[in-house]
């Protein structure tokens, strides 16, 4: 009896990997892959516009002190979010706008192990575009000032990684969840990215913890500069701890997962 | 003979469209033709038996099981789906392979059985072509084969010719009905009599989301002969074809297309004709890419059924 139960488990988790690998290696042939992938090398190309002004005339900023305030508002606030938008919400709704979910509905692979294919898929790719853009950027900023200036930047490097991981895991969870429940999630998920999340987090009050920008920035703040959203988020400091923000974002992805789950389940796809 | 699918008082509507009403079926293995005019709700029946969508009312079992969201009767059954689906971005032996290992099979397995399967339905020269490159008719033979890949026990063909070219037709027609011969169920969805005829005897007739009639093969084939039969053929010399066509008897009109390369054809013989068109394409230079059997005859022998 146990080793019958262990063997569907593998078994599921096989599945998993297969649904898995199908996704990734349809995503990385895809068009759009190659847009995102440029979008995600823009903190490399201003990191190398940064570096041919300095050494043409004083900036007035160090290579470490660009990194941080680059990575706090276009990493964190732009490319993180537009990355979890494509890859999390057409995940699934390429499925149905292709009508190729019939296969999977036809295989003996679990809802939730589906899901869960589908997920990490994203959150992968997400994730690797997303640390190898700002590693890259990390290495050109303080490599090209001195080798103590990369020692000495590598906490808040490695911060910022996880930090970006765990903001990835929710959004993209979030943005799955949305193809699950709306028609044209990508649409919806940008409107709620560069809309509400952009905009609401620097409201002051409360209402800003409605938005999973504010618990991003709770656990590791980053100098945003002297633009309008700089003054904001200097008039309207984020105020969760670290603990409660963690625990925050490691719920929603939970959440949206279970619930990206529960729709699935519950719905009919009528792909003719 | 024990029923495999049965249907029990099942309706199906969606909002105020009644696609089903009251079906009261059983199913047994072997061969089984749904025939209907687009629309009737073939396709409907099917997304219920295979579980894809929720009966308003009534039952339906496969195999003893309720098969709404029930992913683990999906081992017992291959489904071809009516529209043009496919991963883009897959070759055929990849799709294939990935499907197999759903199925349970370790990578090495799934790629072995892949390759059987594209070999068997000769594909196994466009293994390595992106699907997406495929023309309609490989299309409709790679959805055939990833049906086929855990050799189910059930199949469930949603317009499985649509498309395809004489040739293609005529092996897939042979295969279903070897496959059928093995002991297997097999569902086939079509609105063109002839070919279901080809493959079994066994008909149901559905209609405006009702059974009309089960198993009378001989009847209708009676009725439908008083209608011409309509044939859509795409080749890339329709006039020269269109000239050779009209010297048979049993052509009654033939309207030409020459800028999309189309012919429309009129028969009396549908059977004749069909053999007539295998002919060609073996034996003269014409290269036809595609046919099509509207279904106008079947909707005046419906519409006659009905009143």
């Amino acid at each position: 009896m146990q080793e019958a139960i262990r063997k569907a488990h593998k078994r599921k988790l096989y599945n998993g990997f297969v649904i898995f690998r199908m996704t990734l290696r349809n995503i990385l042939k895809a068009r759009r892959t190659i847009f995102l992938a440029l979008l995600s090398a823009t903190p490399i190309a201003l990191a190398v516009l940064f570096l041919l002004a300095k050494y043409s005339h004083d900036v007035g900023t160090s290579g470490f002190g660009f990194f941080a305030s680059t990575m706090g508002t276009i990493q964190l606030r732009g490319i993180l979010l537009i990355l979890t938008v494509f890859y999390g919400s057409t995940v699934f709704s390429d499925e149905i706008d292709r009508k190729t979910l019939i296969y999977i509905q036809s295989r003996p692979v679990s809802q939730f192990v589906f899901i869960l294919g589908k997920y990490m898929s994203a959150f992968l790719l997400t994730a690797v575009l997303l640390v190898l853009s700002t590693f890259i950027t990390y290495l050109l900023l303080t490599l090209t000032e001195s080798a103590g200036y990369f020692y000495a930047g590598l906490s808040f490097l490695a911060k910022d990684i996880l930090v970006m991981l765990l903001g990835s895991a929710a959004y993209v969870a979030f943005m799955m969840f949305l193809a699950f429940i709306l028609k044209k999630p990508v649409l919806w998920g940008l409107l709620f990215a560069l809309g509400w999340e952009n905009v609401v987090v620097n409201i002051p009050g409360p209402i800003n913890k409605l938005t999973l920008l504010h618990y991003i920035q709770s656990i590791f703040p980053h100098p945003v500069g002297t633009n309008a959203a700089g003054i904001l988020a200097a008039l309207n400091p984020a105020s969760s701890s670290v603990q409660t923000s963690v625990t925050v974002l490691i719920a929603i992805t939970f959440a949206f997962i279970f619930l990206s789950w529960f729709f699935y389940r519950i719905r009919e796809y009528k792909l003719n | 003979m024990s029923s495999v699918i049965s249907y029990r008082k099942v309706s199906r509507w969606f909002g105020e469209v009644i696609a089903l009403n009251d079906i009261n079926i059983d199913i047994p293995s072997g061969v089984t033709g749904l025939l209907g005019p687009n629309g009737a709700g073939k396709t409907t029946f099917l997304n219920l038996v295979t579980g894809r969508l929720k009966p308003s009312k009534g039952n339906i079992t496969v195999m003893g099981q309720n098969p709404w969201n029930n992913y683990k009767l999906t081992r017992f059954y291959g489904f071809v789906p009516e529209h043009d689906a496919y991963y883009e971005r897959l070759t055929g032996l990849e799709f294939l392979t990935y499907m197999a290992q759903m199925q349970g099979f370790d990578r090495k397995g799934a790629k072995r059985t892949a390759m059987e399967i594209l070999e068997r339905l000769d594909l196994i020269n466009q293994q390595h072509k992106l699907v997406a490159a495929y023309s309609k008719g490989m299309r409709q033979r790679i959805k055939l084969a990833q049906s086929l890949i855990n050799d189910p026990e059930i199949l469930y063909l949603d317009e499985p010719l649509n498309g395809m070219d004489p040739m293609g037709r005529a092996n897939t027609i042979s295969l279903i009905k070897k496959l059928g011969a093995t002991g297997k169920s097999i569902i086939v969805s079509s609105h063109i009599l002839h070919e279901v005829e080809a493959m079994t005897q066994q008909i149901i007739l559905i209609h405006n989301g009702r059974i009309l009639a089960e198993g009378i093969v001989d009847e209708i084939r009676g009725l439908i002969d008083e209608y011409p039969h309509n044939v859509h053929i795409h080749t890339n010399q329709p006039r020269d074809m269109a000239t050779v066509l009209l010297r048979h008897k049993d052509v009654i009109t033939i309207h030409l297309d020459d800028k999309r390369g189309f012919l429309r054809v009129q028969s009396k013989e549908p059977e004749k004709f069909y053999h007539t068109l295998v002919q060609l394409a073996v034996e003269s230079e014409f290269e036809i890419t595609g046919i099509e059997s509207p279904d106008d005859n079947l909707q005046s022998v419906f519409k006659y059924l009905v009143k």
